[in-house]
């Protein structure tokens, strides 16, 4: 083995660079090629190393379908929402899709919402609230407001991992300080809204 | 030479290995010279991609978080062109925007994968699971992304993350690196021209190029301790001020970040009110009574609530209990069961009227004589003959006819021709005119009719369950009592059949 000579020396160090250049471009073109031109996204079975999931305990079903809801009616149930996240993340709920109803009926519809553990969509039973209520005897229609996750109550700081909480939420049908008549007004109303949670990585 | 050279290969054997290691030294040294190089040329080339598309009015954004990978990492550097109102919106392709909804402003990059039906998009990160919650309206499209300069940015988000030790790191390894790339290789001509002219001038050393120029010498030491020494004057000049301003320029550009976002959503969660007036009670709120007891409340209350919006409160008194089954059979309520009370219906005397309607319903099986509903002057449960007022009673005869106009002093009476002590429930009406031309209905139809006994003209309350009908004789009903109502009108027949319609 020889040390390198001058020649050798002096091509490889004029190649070297032009090498390099060469290697930059290709890099960037096959970077922004992969990046923005493809079409579509991943079909969802090779997710990065970082990912958010959340669940909830519904399999699909609505929490409350009340009918023939009469004044005074409440009634209190549990849904569990299950974070699985690979980054820290935060965990919030709000409402969306409310259904409104000339009678107002929203404005008489009160919900009362707390977090804590135990219980789940099933059954509320060993549910213990942890902390003071997201909102309180607050009626549905003020609860539409509240339509997006920066607006979200919560605030669950979900840490790495898979973490669950459950959500316990009353309804009361309030019809205090109202006339019969206007009470009466409310027969055959409906009013609705759908909850959702979202998660946001930190 | 050539004739030695077998015998200096076999004098030289012995010393091959200090000659084979400083081989093996210098192409290392030439290697990491030509890498240092091949780095720093890669890397100034990746930060001038970065950066310069800035000159034109583009923008350069940081990828903060990682919700684009496998195709933009956190790190990278995503070069967009400014977007504008005219141009499209390529659905599939990667864009830089004001994330919506956002109460801190901030730009996220994210892939638009949907039109929607409203005009806006929806958009979403490659890594996530499902699609961002918040459209994005076409006004808060910043930039499409052109160019993806991968990793250059990563010093960046170290920075702001605060990861020191691998920005430590990679400054230290980024300065070595630039040091040694900046070493002048065998042949090379010397660099730096100017420079080296003003340090030749103020420098009291002599020129470096000197023992370089000649070429590198076989004895590796003295080419060692020059070069090191060469090295020491560059090493703490444009290795470390490059790095410096590769590190101003990385602070300087703006990031986007490609958040991981995920939810759940529950569905379909409706409320709706039942109809609660029952067709018996609008029925007889049609016909705008006095007062309308359904005597739904709840056992050991006081007070009977007035349906009719007239606010008369009833009051109990007396033996009785609410709560029991009620009367009618789409009207669902409570009924209450009287063996001794009464219910006197309003809190404030009224004048009697003249014309006037009793409506109750009642269930029985008692076989002594009973006062089922009439007018009083007073609330008590007692009689006096002097001073007392008492008419406008229906009784239950002992036989259980009903009979209307026996009351103190008077006589006139009409009377049903069959009785209603069956133990079912009824619906008793009695109207009079103001000529006291009386019926009595019993479950919707007129059973008995005819002029009245004479009334008095005073002050009082309708009651129920208890009153008087002759002196020291104030007999309770005992048995059931639903659905009270008092109008100071005469109902016609018609609406008395509607009303046990909408029993």
């Amino acid at each position: 083995m020889k040390s390198p000579g001058k020649k050798t020396t002096q091509v490889l160090a004029v190649v070297a660079t032009p090498l390099a250049l060469v290697a930059l471009g290709a890099s960037v073109y096959q970077a922004s090629y992969a990046a923005f031109t493809g079409q579509t996204r991943n079909s969802g079975n090779e997710w990065a190393t970082g990912s958010v999931k959340l669940t909830d305990d519904d399999n699909g079903a609505a929490r409350f379908r009340v009918a023939n809801m009469l004044p005074g009616d409440t009634q209190t149930k549990c849904i569990t929402v299950t974070a699985d996240a690979s980054v820290p993340s935060t965990v919030k709920g709000y409402a969306i899709n409310p259904v409104t109803s000339t009678a107002k009926l929203e404005d008489r519809v009160k919900v009362t919402i707390e977090s804590g553990n135990g219980g789940s969509f099933a059954d509320c039973t060993g549910f213990a609230a942890v902390g003071a209520p997201h909102v309180s005897d607050v009626p549905l229609s003020s609860i539409a407001q509240v339509n997006t996750f920066e607006a979200g109550f919560g605030g669950w700081a979900v840490p790495t991992g898979v973490s669950s909480k459950t959500y316990r939420l009353t309804w009361r049908f309030d019809t205090e300080g109202m006339t019969q008549a206007q009470v009466d007004a409310m027969q055959g109303a409906k009013t609705g809204i759908d909850m959702q949670w979202e998660m946001q990585s930190n | 030479m050539t004739a030695t050279s077998v015998l200096d290969a076999d004098l030289q054997r012995p010393a091959a290995t200090p000659r084979h290691a400083s081989e093996v030294r210098d192409w290392t040294r030439l290697a990491a010279v030509l890498l240092a190089r091949m780095y720093r040329t890669f890397l100034l080339g990746l930060a001038l991609i970065a950066v310069a598309p800035v000159v034109l009015g583009w923008g350069s954004y940081v990828v903060r978080s990682g919700s684009m990978e496998p195709s933009i990492q956190v790190g990278d550097v995503v070069v967009a062109k400014p977007w504008t109102e005219d141009q499209r919106v390529r659905v599939g392709r990667v864009f830089v925007y004001d994330a919506p909804a956002a109460t801190t402003p901030h730009l996220m990059v994210h892939r638009i994968v949907e039109l929607r039906d409203d005009g806006d998009y929806t958009t979403a990160g490659d890594a996530n699971d499902l699609t961002d919650v918040t459209p994005l309206p076409r006004s808060d499209i910043r930039a499409t992304a052109v160019l993806l300069v991968p990793h250059v940015g990563l010093p960046v988000t170290w920075f702001q993350t605060g990861q020191w030790l691998p920005l430590a790191a990679w400054l230290l390894l980024t300065a070595a690196a630039f040091a040694l790339a900046s070493r002048r290789l065998e042949g090379e001509p010397p660099r730096w021209r100017l420079l080296r002219l003003v340090r030749d001038r103020f420098s009291p050393r002599p020129p470096p190029d000197g023992p370089s120029g000649s070429g590198r010498p076989s004895g590796p030491g003295g080419s060692a301790t020059t070069t090191h020494g060469r090295d020491g004057v560059r090493r703490s000049r444009t290795p470390l001020l490059a790095v410096a301003s590769l590190v101003v320029v990385g602070t300087l550009a703006s990031t986007a970040s490609a958040g991981f976002t995920g939810h759940t959503r529950n569905s379909g969660s409706t409320w709706t009110a039942g109809p609660w007036a029952q067709p018996y009670v609008s029925a007889v709120l049609a016909d705008a009574p006095y007062g309308f007891w359904l005597m739904d409340e709840p056992r050991g209350a006081t007070y009977a609530a007035d349906r009719s919006g007239n606010n008369r409160t009833g009051q109990f008194y007396g033996s009785l209990q609410l709560g029991t089954p009620g009367g009618l059979p789409r009207n669902p309520g409570t009924a209450v069961d009287n063996t001794g009370g009464r219910a006197v219906l309003g809190t404030q005397a009224v004048a009697a009227p003249s014309a006037y309607s009793i409506e109750l319903w009642f269930r029985t099986t008692s076989t002594s004589r009973s006062y089922l509903a009439g007018f009083e002057d007073d609330r008590d449960a007692s009689y006096s003959l002097f001073g007392s007022e008492a008419d406008r009673s229906v009784t239950m005869e002992s036989s259980g006819r009903l009979t209307f106009g026996t009351w103190p002093g008077r006589s006139t009476a009409i009377t049903t021709p069959r009785p209603y002590n069956d133990g079912a429930w009824h619906h008793l009406v009695v109207t009079s005119t103001a000529g006291r031309a009386t019926t009595i209905y019993v479950d919707g139809a007129a059973v008995a009719s005819g002029t009245t006994s004479t009334l008095l003209s005073y002050s009082g309350f309708w009651r129920v369950g208890q009153g008087s009908i002759g002196w020291l004789n104030t007999p309770a009903f005992n048995g059931d009592l639903d659905n009270v109502a008092i109008y100071h009108s005469t109902l016609p027949a018609t609406r008395v059949a509607a009303h046990w319609a909408a029993r």
